[in-house]
């Protein structure tokens, strides 16, 4: 019998090699050829319109971003006016509906995350479009568009949190911490009870692990474009510190707590 | 999880919902729920104190059965 397991193991284990190499081949592969790749179409990326490309965006972009956030918080807020009504109409009894509330809570509060991290990304390509490819005044008004934009999200995100912590604080009078202090977290996690604190860890993890995951997709993406599109160093070494801070931030705390 | 539970059935006992029964034990009403539908498995400390709210003891209503009886 431990002879049939020890044999399973074993056989286990030369998969997990087998598989192990393969991804090592097929990644050293895939570099060669996407530098090969790079180098022969070199010319073809040269020739490629940058300028006309910025113009492109820093005429179009602004309006597309003030128009996407603006929609995403009138749905936000349409979200927010239906879960208040959902709880005001809340028996106090019934669990299916409370359960419901609750999932709706977390939509609520996660959408206008996402729409604050996108304008991350997005009013900083806004301004540099603009800024590269207008030198005088002609590109001020798109700039202050998406100053505007993201500034009146910043202040939308801080409202809907605001609204909506305030709500799950009636549902649940033990939970402390207000959204404006910045150790609300901290305030919010110390009130949290072990089924709360479990569920927050379990999903820091999965966070964690596509963190990792995109990190090292995004190293591969920037080492391609550092030499295809002469973007430079300052990416990779964006993403190396991120992915640094990660592991050592992990294993600081797995050390800390293995203890 | 081979943890089974009849906390819903000693909470209807006692009368209370879920926000109550997890004021009773100082833990929210996310938990007991949680517990009920069988998602998570609560501490000893948990236990002990559901126990002792239901009148009960935590044998009586948690059951651990393996998979393989």
């Amino acid at each position: 019998m431990k002879d049939n397991e020890k044999n399973l193991r074993q056989q286990s284990n030369i998969r997990i090699y087998i598989i192990f190499a393969v991804i090592i081949l097929a990644s050293l592969l895939g570099g060669f050829f996407m530098g090969k790749l790079v180098g022969a179409n070199k010319g073809t990326l040269n020739e490629i319109d940058w300028d006309r490309i910025r113009r492109l965006v820093a005429d179009t972009l602004p309006i597309v971003y003030g128009l996407l956030t603006l929609a995403a918080f009138v749905v936000i807020f349409v979200m927010y006016g239906r879960l208040r009504h959902a709880i005001v109409s809340w028996d106090g009894e019934n669990e299916d509906e409370i359960a419901d509330i609750e999932r709706r809570i977390t939509n609520v509060s996660a959408l206008p995350c996402v729409v604050v991290l996108v304008g991350l990304v997005l009013f900083p390509v806004c301004i540099y479009a603009v800024d590269r490819s207008y030198s005088n005044s002609k590109g001020m008004p798109m700039t202050i568009v998406s100053e505007v934009v993201f500034v009146v999200s910043m202040i939308l995100y801080c409202v809907i949190e605001k609204l909506v912590i305030d709500e799950e604080k009636k549902l649940n009078p033990e939970k402390k911490g207000n959204i404006f202090d910045i150790n609300f977290r901290r305030d919010w996690e110390k009130s949290s009870d072990e089924a709360e604190l479990i569920a927050i860890a379990k999903s820091s993890k999965v966070g964690f692990m596509a963190g990792i995951k995109v990190g090292f997709v995004m190293w591969m993406l920037m080492v391609v474009s550092m030499f295809a599109f002469d973007t430079g160093v300052m990416p990779i070494v964006a993403v190396g510190l991120v992915l640094i801070v990660m592991y050592v931030a992990y294993c600081r705390e797995f050390v800390r707590l293995q203890k | 999880m081979p943890l089974y539970n009849r906390l819903k059935e000693y909470r209807a006992k006692l009368g209370v919902n879920q926000q109550e029964m997890g004021a009773l034990v100082q833990t929210s009403r996310q938990t007991i729920s949680q517990i009920e539908r069988g998602d998570y498995s609560p501490s000893v400390t948990l236990a002990l104190k559901i126990a002792k709210v239901c009148g009960a003891s935590v044998e009586d209503i948690f059951q651990y059965e393996d998979d393989n009886s």
